[in-house]
């Protein structure tokens, strides 16, 4: 995966013409990717809080360098996980469309062969490090998933299997529906508060804040984080960037969903000056002095994409996708879980691996010029040498 | 593979949005080639003219920018006026998946009423246009009436056009009629019917 190769190089590459800086979508309609202009899918909510299906935000990462956000263009380096308060909440909002969607997706999937992750409702417990034994009793929970991702489809036929036979009839209803447009009151109704609770003060979400590791929490609940990176709370995974932006869609949402529950959060979040939570210093150490870097390999652990520095590949996956870990999240060990499908465990045997140092133009000049600089040196001692040799 | 349903639902919304003077014909039967026009801005010395742009869409998009390109000869510092190429950041490295055709072709009239000098992709005319200004409003001004103009040639000598390229005077008509005098569509009515 991965295809987005760099957009072509032109004369006047460097224009300074923006004459669209406004990116806003026209369309009104809840819980839109921007990117596939449909319901999102398996959502997946960037740092600034900008939500995308989870193959859309794959997509739209660059292999090479730096992403940037579609929609406000702030840059970010690590694909987050799939929001599952938000997926869970959306397939009962909007059953049918949210369905349909999930069966779009599968098709493409199975055409690729590449898959996003399983997603089943709780327990749900991922990153924080675990024993063996508690994980396995975790894939046995995971291979019999319900809800939207019991939805199965025949690979080899391609075509959904008698199994789902009332899935394709509600589809059939869907499609006479036309392209009826998404409502937000009618979405409303369909949720409760349960839905949308905060995993650590367990209320209802006010000025909701998603973080890498996909969990919601109230802003306000993480502006206590002690250190300078931003740890989730309930996995301890560390968090992108370096402050928090709530995610105003999933805001807006929840204020016009529950506006009583939400005053009375609004309320008592009030006495609180709130203030976002905020760190100097990237996260997830210091990759920075090692430069090598793997085009188009993510880190499963943290997200980091594509990866900086040290490389490990998990050597028993047998997905398409692989398994990667950076560094950090190797050293840091535990039960990571894939940020696709992979079935991968902790005992499994991983390997370094070495790649050729992608190093961009300037870089190439930097190093000419040190080699350069090193020859004068060298001269120079040769010199300073011989000099010192008839001094002598 | 192009994401069709995406280009699908972009020209949906082109098609309900009238006000922004903005329209698309798709060509041929694939969705990857496909033709827009603009409105010139008022105020502009493009003003008044309807400017035709082809658009290709590469099999990546909306990961990667649709390639645009003026058909209708027009004089601007960051247009060709030889073959039309534009330069304009948003289709080239400042692209992003959240952009449409609809709001990539706002972009382009925004263009024609923002040139850019300094960063030119016709350096005859960026020239002009800094030494010469008032030569530069008339010599756009001028292409605008000649070439941008629906309403320069009135509709028998268009008909006219088409019979001597040899089509029937019924069916030339007929073409301009359901396309509103627009020369080309009207040509690519009668080549594909």
């Amino acid at each position: 995966m991965g295809e987005s190769s760099p957009s072509s190089t032109h004369s006047c590459e460097d224009s300074t013409i923006s004459t669209s800086q406004e990116l806003s979508s026209e369309e009104t309609e809840p819980f839109n990717c921007s990117i596939c202009l449909e319901l999102v899918y398996k959502p997946i909510v960037q740092a600034c809080g900008h939500i995308f299906c989870f193959w859309c935000a794959y997509q739209a990462m660059n292999v090479r360098k730096e992403s940037h956000c579609p929609v406000c263009r702030r840059p970010y380096k690590y694909f987050p996980r799939v929001c599952e308060l938000l997926h869970f909440a959306l397939s009962k909002a909007v059953p049918e469309e949210y369905e349909r969607r999930g069966r779009e997706v599968q098709r493409t999937e199975e055409q690729k062969q590449v898959f996003s992750p399983r997603l089943v409702e709780s327990p749900r417990q991922v990153w924080s490090p675990r024993s063996f034994d508690e994980a396995a009793g975790f894939s046995s929970l995971q291979s019999t998933p319900r809800g939207v991702a019991a939805l199965t489809v025949n690979s080899s036929a391609g075509k959904i299997t008698p199994a789902s036979v009332l899935c394709s009839q509600s589809e059939d209803r869907f499609e006479d529906m036309g392209c009826a447009r998404r409502d937000a009151a009618f979405m409303q109704k369909a949720v409760s508060v349960d839905d949308f609770r905060c995993s650590n003060c367990n209320d209802l979400l006010h000025r909701p804040v998603v973080l890498n590791c996909g969990e919601v929490f109230c802003e306000p609940c993480l502006k206590d984080t002690p250190s300078k990176v931003i740890y989730c709370p309930s996995c301890k995974a560390p968090h992108s960037g370096n402050s928090t932006f709530i995610c105003l869609e999933l805001n807006q949402f929840l204020e016009g969903a529950f506006p009583m529950e939400y005053s009375r959060r609004k309320g008592q979040h009030l006495a609180e000056t709130i203030q976002p939570a905020y760190c100097e210093n990237e996260p997830l150490g210091d990759l920075k002095a090692e430069k090598v870097l793997h085009v188009g390999v993510g880190c499963d652990g943290c997200g980091m994409y594509p990866i900086e520095g040290f490389r490990y590949r998990c050597v028993e996956c047998t997905e398409k996708i692989g398994f990667d870990l950076c560094g950090d999240c190797y050293r840091r060990g535990g039960n990571v879980m894939g940020r696709f499908n992979q079935e991968h465990r902790p005992n499994h045997h991983m390997e370094q691996i070495q790649q050729r140092v992608h190093r961009p133009l300037d870089f190439n000049m930097h190093n000419s010029s040190i080699q350069r600089r090193r020859q004068q040196q060298q001269t120079a001692n040769d010199l300073d040498d011989y000099i010192n040799s008839f001094v002598e | 593979m192009l994401d069709v349903s995406r280009v699908q639902k972009e020209l949906m919304e082109v098609e309900r949005d009238k006000l922004s003077g903005v329209s698309i014909q798709i060509l041929g039967s694939s969705l990857s080639h496909m033709q827009g026009t603009i409105e010139g801005p008022s105020g502009t010395p493009y003003e008044g003219g309807v400017f035709t742009i082809d658009i290709q869409l590469p099999s990546a998009y909306p990961f990667e920018p649709p390639k645009m390109q003026f058909i209708t000869r027009v004089w601007h510092p960051n247009i060709s006026s030889q073959n039309g190429a534009i330069c304009l950041d948003i289709l080239k490295d400042q692209w992003s998946p959240a952009l449409t055709l609809k709001t990539a072709l706002l972009s382009l009239q925004a263009l024609l009423s923002t040139p850019e000098p300094g960063d030119p992709q016709d350096a005859v005319v960026a020239e002009q246009y800094l030494k010469h200004y008032s030569t530069y409003v008339s010599t756009a001004r001028y292409w605008t009436e000649t070439f941008a103009k629906r309403s320069s040639i009135g509709l028998q000598e268009k008909v006219m056009k088409f019979v001597e390229m040899g089509f029937s005077e019924d069916a030339a008509l007929g073409a301009l009629q359901s396309t509103g005098g627009d020369e080309n569509a009207a040509l690519e009515k009668l080549c594909s019917g």
